[in-house]
């Protein structure tokens, strides 16, 4: 779905993510762990375009099923495989270079980004706050779709069905981020990024989100990269995960294999091997 | 002071105020989804004025006509400077953009001044002059007209944020721009757009006074520093407070000139403004100035 080769990314003078290389093939849930500051954020915000990398990275997309995207450049170049670990992608057609898009544009690829933080709009209502999520669906008929899906959606969440009036800033942070995640799949995204969607909330609401994730990815058919710094219940619902440290992907492999890591272990899953 | 006086005050308040809110509004829609303060908004509503005059006693369009024409001319000025002057900015602070409409306002004055001479200009009434006696006071029709017209594009403005939804967009950009690009709204338009409608608003405020205050070049300068007067009164960011703020501040100006001195008329506004910044410096219907980040 989507593969990211040696992308640099700088604040200023601040080397943020080196030559990471990372790839999520289409159905999967991709975990991306690390501690604060290791550059998580920094790489999700990068493939949605809100950052620019630095020149000499790729970031490529799988165009759209059903052929190429007809309007849309393509990457040019037939494609060379991710690289890395060995696994090819699931795509092999044109891609779909997302390093110069804007960040509406990457929205319009199929690429949704659900922030940190979860950034609803608090002072709209619940029910304004999902409807622009489909914001980028122009026409009659994707409309109506939009219109469906957002009824699918309160059925999926029937706490957003019954605040649909409320303003979004007056829900619980555990609504908040079933808001921010409705919003996004609002514009239909094949792809969808979510930045600590655990964050600041209890174990049992998160544990609630998470199991809402494994089920949005069968119902929407999406492919989800996920990161999170609680790494354990981010690496028992992924197929894969990658190690972030200081910038740099220093780790990765199946999520199983990922949690019966003893480095693993010791740095994110709060084991203590020498008692 | 009798009845009738105060209402007459009231009256003439409510009609300068409108014109104030309407400044105001152009201030808050540009602020809402850039964060910059337009000092250039001034400028949208003596253009209004000016290009109305323009318009009916040079190309000879008809008083309803040359109106529409000069509300047009306006927006497509707005348009120019967003595109022309605040988007080429490579990696611009608030400060520097705000500086950079001071310079298009000054500029814009210029060429008014050159083009048009520094004379004043009246524009005719819309519905002639006889004036309506209403319990003692007079009312002008472009009163009424100003009253008029201001409300309804007010509840058309509530209606556009409310109830569509390149409205609704516009919003999202002003609460968090952010979560606005990442749901796929183009946040470069919504700029160019909220110029264009600030430039509406302030030329219809404009083209809708001129009768009352006649055109000149330099009305804007006022004008402007009034409506943004008017928006810190009723809180900056928030366009049901710059509306009444605007209002506020037209009353109480009039309020000042009847019962004082007129020579002090502009003076009351700014000394108004000054004591509610010392007890409420987030304006009157304004939240607290550190949510807005």
């Amino acid at each position: 779905m989507i593969s990211l080769k040696n992308v640099d990314v700088f604040y200023g003078k601040i080397h943020a993510l080196r030559r990471a290389s990372l790839h999520v093939r289409r159905g999967e849930i991709v975990a991306l762990i690390g501690a604060n500051g290791a550059g998580k954020t920094t790489l999700l915000s990068t493939i949605s375009g809100l950052l620019r990398p630095a020149p000499g990275g790729r970031i490529d997309l799988a165009p759209a099923t059903g052929g190429a995207c007809p309007g849309l450049r393509g990457a040019g170049s037939a494609a060379k495989s991710g690289g890395d670990g060995g696994a090819k992608p699931a795509f092999a057609a044109e891609r779909i270079d997302l390093t110069r898009r804007s960040p509406d544009r990457i929205v319009r690829l199929g690429v949704s980004h659900v922030p940190e933080g979860r950034q609803v709009w608090g002072p709209m209502s619940v029910a304004d706050n999902i409807l622009l999520g489909s914001y980028c669906r122009t026409g009659r008929a994707a409309r109506a779709q939009a219109a469906e899906d957002m009824a699918e959606l309160y059925r999926m969440f029937p706490v957003l069905e019954e605040r649909s009036d409320q303003m979004a800033g007056t829900l619980s942070g555990g609504e908040q981020q079933m808001l921010a995640i409705a919003r996004a799949l609002m514009a239909r995204p094949r792809l969808l990024l979510l930045d600590e969607p655990g964050m600041g909330l209890a174990p049992t609401v998160t544990r609630e989100i998470f199991r809402h994730i494994v089920d949005l990815r069968d119902r929407f058919e999406l492919t989800v990269l996920l990161v999170e710094q609680n790494a354990r219940s981010a690496l028992q619902i992924a197929d894969r995960g990658y190690v972030l440290e200081t910038g740099r992907i220093v780790l990765q492999g199946p999520a199983e294999e990922l949690l019966a890591n003893r480095d693993v272990q010791r740095a994110y899953l709060g084991r203590d091997l020498d008692s | 002071m009798d009845f009738a006086s105060i209402l007459q005050y009231l009256i003439s308040g409510l009609t300068v105020g409108a014109t104030y809110g309407l400044t105001a509004l152009g201030f808050t829609i540009i602020y809402n989804t850039t964060g910059i303060i337009n000092f250039a908004q001034g400028e949208f509503v003596m253009l209004g004025g000016m290009f109305s005059v323009f318009f009916l006693n040079v190309t000879g369009l008809p008083l309803p006509l040359a109106v529409a024409a000069a509300v047009a001319a306006t927006v497509a000025v707005g348009a120019f400077i967003e595109r022309c002057t605040i988007r080429p900015v490579k990696h611009p602070t608030l400060i520097q953009l705000i500086i950079v409409t001071i310079g298009v306002s000054i500029v814009i004055r210029g060429l008014a001044m050159l083009v048009w001479g520094k004379d004043t200009f009246a524009l005719p009434a819309f519905t002639g002059e006889t004036p309506l006696r209403f319990l003692g006071a007079t009312i002008l029709p472009q009163n009424l007209w100003i009253l008029g017209i201001t409300l309804v594009l007010l509840a058309a403005l509530k209606r556009f944020f409310a109830g569509t939804m390149f409205g609704r967009a516009m919003l999202a950009c002003s609460h968090n721009k952010k979560a606005a690009y990442l749901s796929g709204i183009d946040v470069q338009r919504m700029v160019l757009f909220s110029f264009m409608l600030s430039a509406f608003i302030g030329s219809v405020g404009g083209a809708i006074l001129a009768p009352i205050t006649m055109a000149s070049y330099d009305r804007g300068i006022l004008l402007g520093l009034k409506g943004f007067a008017a928006c810190i009164l009723g809180g900056l960011g928030n366009p049901f407070g710059a509306a009444a703020g605007g209002l506020i501040l037209g009353v109480l100006e009039s309020f000042g000139a009847g019962f004082v001195s007129s020579a002090y008329k502009d003076a009351f506004a700014f000394l108004i403004l000054l004591g509610l910044l010392f007890v409420r410096p987030s304006g009157l219907f304004g939240k607290s100035a550190a949510t807005r980040a």
